[in-house]
């Protein structure tokens, strides 16, 4: 090895790399989510991370209702099989729009996914690879 | 015009070709001739790809919506200004631009040394045009940003409204000449192994070329936060994102690297550590260049589906066996000549930095790739959020900041108990009077106490230094205190410049601790002519503003802002629709000091009962985060202004090489 060391240095880099592993690991533990599609989410949750779920799809077109006075939204999102209600009582991204890809935290309550966290993908941040669908000019 | 574009952009892989394979061959055969043939086939490679550039340009300013890439991210209504940004709104026009930067910083690496380096030269043009050609292939055939559509649609989609403002237009060029300028001193990192040339001329030849990576990486990383503050409206600048993510982690190796050459140059140690840093360093870049346009990251089916994933596996791939192969060759050669004695030296507390610095890369990268590997292995998705980070690199991030403030003091090889009383005696005093202070002012939470008590001290050993060496010059020499400093200063650049940018960084690190341990949220609703508090602040509703013209409809509401009784600001927060993208736009309004921000959205109105909700933030010390830049910006033009003895410690590294080749 090019690096030499004194004992006593190299004994106290095993400590630090052993306290380093043990910090990663033990962050690791609480913040683990699941990341599911609606379809996936629907049929089989997975119940070994305390019951906490982060679901994508994209938001159906004209499900979005918002009630005055009242922060947030309900509305559907959908993964092109199945449809998942959402209820969201925070303020909305301004990406949040139909059609949009939403991701979305939480978990279910009486029979409608509560997300305490709401993305909406920024549309020309992340390039999809698909045609853009234009319509020709006559 | 596209047909020319296209054929550029042939030619130019063609050309680059020719200076990979002229270049490789005038290295192996010592042939002149094929060296500078390699050569100038590489700054002919940058006039082409400066044309190329020229008319992708030229087809967004004319809306040449039949061009397929002009189309997606350009149309007619929008500024001139954001028709020339939108270049590199996607991701093949970032690509084009990637490249460019790449070329003319090939050409002025190639006009720089022109009658110096001429035995690394070869292999640096060959390495740098090896980088270039696996752009142009990636330009050729699977982004190409001449693609023609097959018919011409009326109008182009237009930009994100978004990211129609000057900081997104200059965001990506900043952090694509980081990424680029990385490329440098790897190169020059590889001509070094190749020709076992492995002293540190090649550290010092680069060591600018570093900074100013450096730099950028982090211009940019300030400029994409200030940008997400004022405009996206969740009231913070960092969210962990995959995107942000790729940007940070090669600033951090590059960190880490621009710490241990000093150990190389001044004790010939951590030769290995220093390549496998650079190299580190330009993987995460080429890695983060990708990253931040195709969201690969989102799913490894995407990543599978997408070409670009591919693609980049495979560079990786090669670049990572490339690398690792030559270095593990020339290992025999990266012998250290010196040795780690004693627990508090100058270099086993550079160790413990680089260490710390890539540590926190390492968990980054870990939490970025997680669900790719989660996903690969056990077949489902599994994220770690923003508090993951938070958590791993709070304490990583508060160690290196007590090395930051220890380290400099330390002397090299070993330093005695009486130095370090002496040294540490007023820092140590300072930070404990700002901890007691703090108490008193009923601070108890345990982490920012610890963390602006680092801060207190980190910045007493920097004024200490200052002042200890501008005096011990003024006695020396007799000079006044504001010259002895001054003189000071400019004859170690390097030295000085360095702390005052570790002024910066413990600038950045009080307002991130600020705003988030101290981040108040208020959220009211209000008819017009009622008030509501938010801390300090009493928010008054006064009157709405309408307005709308073909683009958009805007609507704004007017608050006066007093603090403690005194009228202090008018905010006007509001909400912008923009009819092209069906899509709102919140405009945030920030009535902003050195305290703290008070920042505040508009969520909604309702016409009809007159009601509005704002959300307000209040953010204690956030702007410190941009002004500690501004320090950083300045330390680094300190340390980067050309330097006499810099160039004398050059001219004799490159002698001893010559000497230890002979």
């Amino acid at each position: 090895m090019s690096l030499r060391v004194s004992p006593k240095i190299a004994i106290s880099l095993v400590i630090l790399m052993a306290a380093f592993s043990i910090l990663v690991a033990l962050s690791f533990r609480g913040t683990m989510v699941y990341y599911l599609t609606v379809s996936e989410f629907l049929s089989h949750p997975p119940s070994d991370l305390d019951g906490h779920f982060r679901v994508n799809g994209r938001v159906v077109p004209g499900s979005i209702t918002r009630q005055t006075g009242v922060l947030g939204a309900s509305f559907q999102m959908t993964d092109g099989n199945e449809k998942l209600p959402v209820v969201f009582r925070k303020e909305l991204p301004d990406t949040f729009v139909d059609e949009a890809e939403v991701v979305v935290e939480g978990n279910m309550r009486e029979g409608s996914f509560e997300a305490h966290t709401l993305l909406a993908k920024c549309p020309s941040k992340y390039e999809s690879q698909k045609k853009a669908n234009y319509s020709p000019s006559p | 015009m596209p047909e020319f574009g296209s054929l550029c952009l042939i030619l130019s892989l063609i050309v680059a070709a020719w200076s990979l394979v002229a270049c490789s061959l005038g290295a192996l055969t010592h042939s002149r001739s094929l060296i500078r043939s390699g050569e100038r086939g590489s700054l002919a490679v940058t006039t082409i790809l400066s044309i190329t550039s020229a008319c992708l340009l030229m087809l967004f300013l004319r809306d040449r919506f039949d061009v397929e890439y002009v189309a997606s991210y350009s149309s007619r209504a929008m500024p001139t200004l954001f028709k020339v940004t939108a270049f590199w709104g996607g991701h093949a026009g970032s690509l084009l631009l990637w490249v460019l930067v790449l070329s003319v910083f090939s050409a002025i690496v190639i006009l720089q040394n022109q009658r110096q380096n001429r035995s690394l030269m070869p292999y640096v043009v060959a390495t740098l045009s090896g980088i270039t050609v696996f752009f142009l292939i990636l330009l050729n055939f699977t982004s190409d940003p001449f693609e023609r559509l097959g018919f011409t649609p009326a109008d182009g989609k237009g930009l994100n409204p978004q990211l129609q403002t000057p900081l997104m237009a200059i965001h990506p060029p900043c952090l694509y000449l980081g990424y680029v300028g990385v490329a440098v001193p790897y190169a020059f990192a590889m001509a070094a192994l190749m020709s076992g040339r492995v002293g540190d001329v090649w550290i010092r030849t680069t060591r600018r070329w570093t900074l100013f990576a450096w730099l950028f990486l982090g211009v940019g990383l300030l400029l994409g936060g200030y940008w997400a503050y004022i405009e996206l409206g969740w009231g913070g600048y960092w969210a962990w994102d995959p995107v942000e993510n790729a940007a940070l982690m090669p600033w951090l190796t590059a960190t880490a690297f621009l710490h241990s050459v000093m150990i190389q140059e001044k004790k010939r140690m951590l030769k290995i550590w220093n390549m496998s840093l650079i190299i580190l360093t330009f993987c995460l870049s080429i890695f983060g260049t990708f990253l931040t346009r195709s969201g690969v990251i989102s799913s490894v089916h995407a990543f599978a589906k997408s070409g670009v994933g591919t693609v980049l596996a495979v560079f990786l791939g090669i670049i990572l066996t490339f690398s690792v192969t030559i270095l593990t060759w020339r290992l025999p050669r990266l012998q250290s000549e010196g040795r780690l004695d004693s627990f508090v030296s100058r270099e086993s507390s550079f160790l413990f930095n680089n260490l710390l610095l890539v540590g926190i890369c390492f968990a980054v990268f870990w939490g970025t790739i997680f669900p790719v590997l989660s996903e690969a292995v056990r077949g489902v998705k599994i994220t770690v959020g923003p508090p993951f980070f938070n958590t791993v690199n709070f304490p990583l991030a508060l160690a290196l900041l007590a090395l930051t403030g220890l380290c400099p003091l330390i002397a090299w090889r070993r330093a005695s108990a009486q130095h370090l009383m002496r040294v540490f005696l007023y820092p140590a005093t300072g930070a404990l009077a700002v901890f007691l202070l703090l108490l008193t002012f009923g601070m108890r939470d345990l982490s920012p106490l610890v963390a602006f008590t680092l801060c207190a001290f980190v910045l007493g050993t920097v004024i200490h230094e200052f002042y200890r060496g501008s005096r011990a010059r003024q006695r020396a020499t007799g000079e006044s205190f504001p010259a002895a400093f001054a003189k000071l200063v400019g004859k170690n650049r390097r030295r000085y410049g360095g702390y005052t940018v570790h002024v910066g960084v413990v600038l950045i690190l009080v307002g991130v601790v600020g705003s988030s341990f101290f981040r108040q949220e208020t959220t009211f609703t209000l008819h017009r002519g009622e008030s509501a508090r938010a801390g300090p602040y009493t928010l008054r509703f006064e009157d709405t503003t309408s307005s709308s013209d073909e683009n958009m409809d805007q609507f704004t509401a007017v608050l006066g802002v007093s603090r403690d009784g005194r009228p202090a600001a008018m905010l006007r927060p509001g909400r912008n629709f923009y009819k092209s993208f069906n899509q709102p736009s919140t405009e945030v309004d920030i009535y902003s000091t050195l305290r703290e921000d008070l920042y505040l959205i508009l969520i909604d109105f309702d016409p009809q009962t007159g009601l509005a909700t704002f959300k307000s933030y209040l953010n204690p010390l956030v702007n410190w985060i941009w002004i500690g830049w501004m320090v950083i910006f300045l330390g680094t033009q300190v340390a980067v202004w050309p330097n006499p003895r810099e160039r004398a410690l050059l001219a004799r590294a490159r002698l001893i090489e010559e000497r230890s080749i002979a």
